[in-house]
């Protein structure tokens, strides 16, 4: 563990208060970074509060191409300053095992056939989960992700109630998270008025995104959705569902494999 | 038929998205159950096979045992209709949607079958 992450906050998880948070333009903030529009947004936004961001892509099996994200990385340095964004490519496999893999037949049983679409929940869990342990280790107070309204309905990690439950789960550790994109509706064309991106309509323009990675599973869940969701189960997506897992998830995995990280990286 | 609450369930979705939908997700099922088959003898193979177990049994359920799904509001329908015929007949059709969705076609197409075989066997 770096030296100035020691001092920079206590760990909330032995039942001690976190220290105060530092004003934003005292901080760096973490971002969780695709590469798409959103996130290069969500980025280009705070690095205007932040002295720093670490933009953090992570990779598992299914992925694709990750690593296209430093495309939008260098738009994002060209326009704010090289000097203003720390890049980091983490893999999440070994999350994405323990909390999507192998309980997934246990899941089935429990949650219905929607356990399967939460592939993207559970991505997205691993994602947060390796995060705040990045802002440990960097001693990051502030967090932030591209999530948007236009996917919520589909996606079960961009959905509201979800939201709110990765939002406590970084407050137990003593960090903010934020969506400042999530009621933007087109971000892409707020990049090109910003500088950042050279085409106004690149978010609709490509199948394969330009700076975005590609991942099976996301085709797999437009693939549920489309031939067994709505024609069989009258239905795109369970909201319900989607946050009795992510709570389940943080509670039984999340909570109990941080909280000894961080004492264990702490000793 | 608002009793049964189909007008609500309407989706816009085209008929072609949903078919190419069904045929990825189903063709990878396929797929991850022969990899299934072919590696049963590691636990990955034993994992794929009982997460699809597991998944066939949970989409019966949904299917053909929640009021929510597409075939039980159909079969909601159908029940309405066969009122007239038999009463029986209708309480059956509404509680297990699989006899109007699942058997009677599966019946029909053996029955068929059948007498396409014995039509032929006899020229």
């Amino acid at each position: 563990m770096p030296e100035s992450s020691a001092i920079s906050y206590d760990i909330t998880c032995k039942g001690g208060s976190a220290a105060p948070l530092p004003p934003r333009s005292e901080g760096p903030v973490l971002v969780m970074f695709s590469g798409g529009s959103d996130s290069t947004l969500t980025a280009s936004l705070l690095s205007e509060l932040h002295p720093v961001v670490h933009l953090v892509t992570y990779e598992h099996k299914a992925m694709s191409f990750a690593s296209k994200s430093q495309l939008a990385v260098e738009n994002l340095r060209k326009a704010h300053g090289a000097d203003r964004f720390v890049y980091s490519l983490l893999d999440i496999n070994s999350f994405m095992a323990r909390i999507f893999f192998r309980p997934l037949p246990q899941d089935l049983r429990k949650y219905g056939t929607y356990a399967l679409p939460m592939c993207c929940g559970s991505c997205k869990l691993s994602m947060h989960v390796r995060s705040i342990l990045y802002c440990y280790e960097h001693g990051i107070r502030y967090a932030a992700d591209g999530s948007n309204a236009e996917l919520s309905e589909l996606f079960p990690e961009q959905m509201k109630p979800v939201l709110e439950l990765y939002r406590q789960l970084y407050q137990r550790y003593g960090i903010e998270y934020t969506n400042p994109v999530f009621d933007v509706s087109r971000s892409d064309h707020q990049l090109f008025d910003r500088g950042v991106t050279t085409k106004r309509d690149y978010k609709t323009e490509h199948v394969v995104y330009t700076n975005q990675h590609s991942c099976a599973a996301g085709v797999m869940l437009y693939g549920f959705t489309l031939g067994v969701g709505l024609p069989l189960l009258g239905t795109s997506a369970k909201k319900d569902v989607a946050t009795r897992y992510i709570a389940d998830k943080i509670e039984h995995f999340c909570v109990p494999f941080l909280d000894a990280e961080l004492l264990r990286l702490s000793a | 038929m608002p009793c049964c609450g189909l007008h609500e369930y309407r989706r816009t979705v085209p008929v072609k998205y949903m078919l190419s939908g069904g045929a990825v997700f189903w063709s990878t099922f396929g797929l991850a159950l022969l990899f299934g088959l072919a590696t049963v003898w590691s636990e990955r193979g034993r994992l794929i096979l009982r997460v699809q177990g597991e998944f066939l049994r949970s989409l019966w359920l949904e299917t053909m045992r929640s009021s929510e799904s597409v075939p039980a509001r159909w079969s909601c329908r159908l029940s309405g209709l066969a009122l007239r015929l038999s009463p029986r007949l209708a309480t059956m059709i509404y509680r297990h949607p699989e006899l109007p969705f699942v058997y009677a076609p599966l019946t029909a197409l053996a029955v068929l079958i059948s007498a396409g075989w014995m039509v032929l066997s006899r020229l």
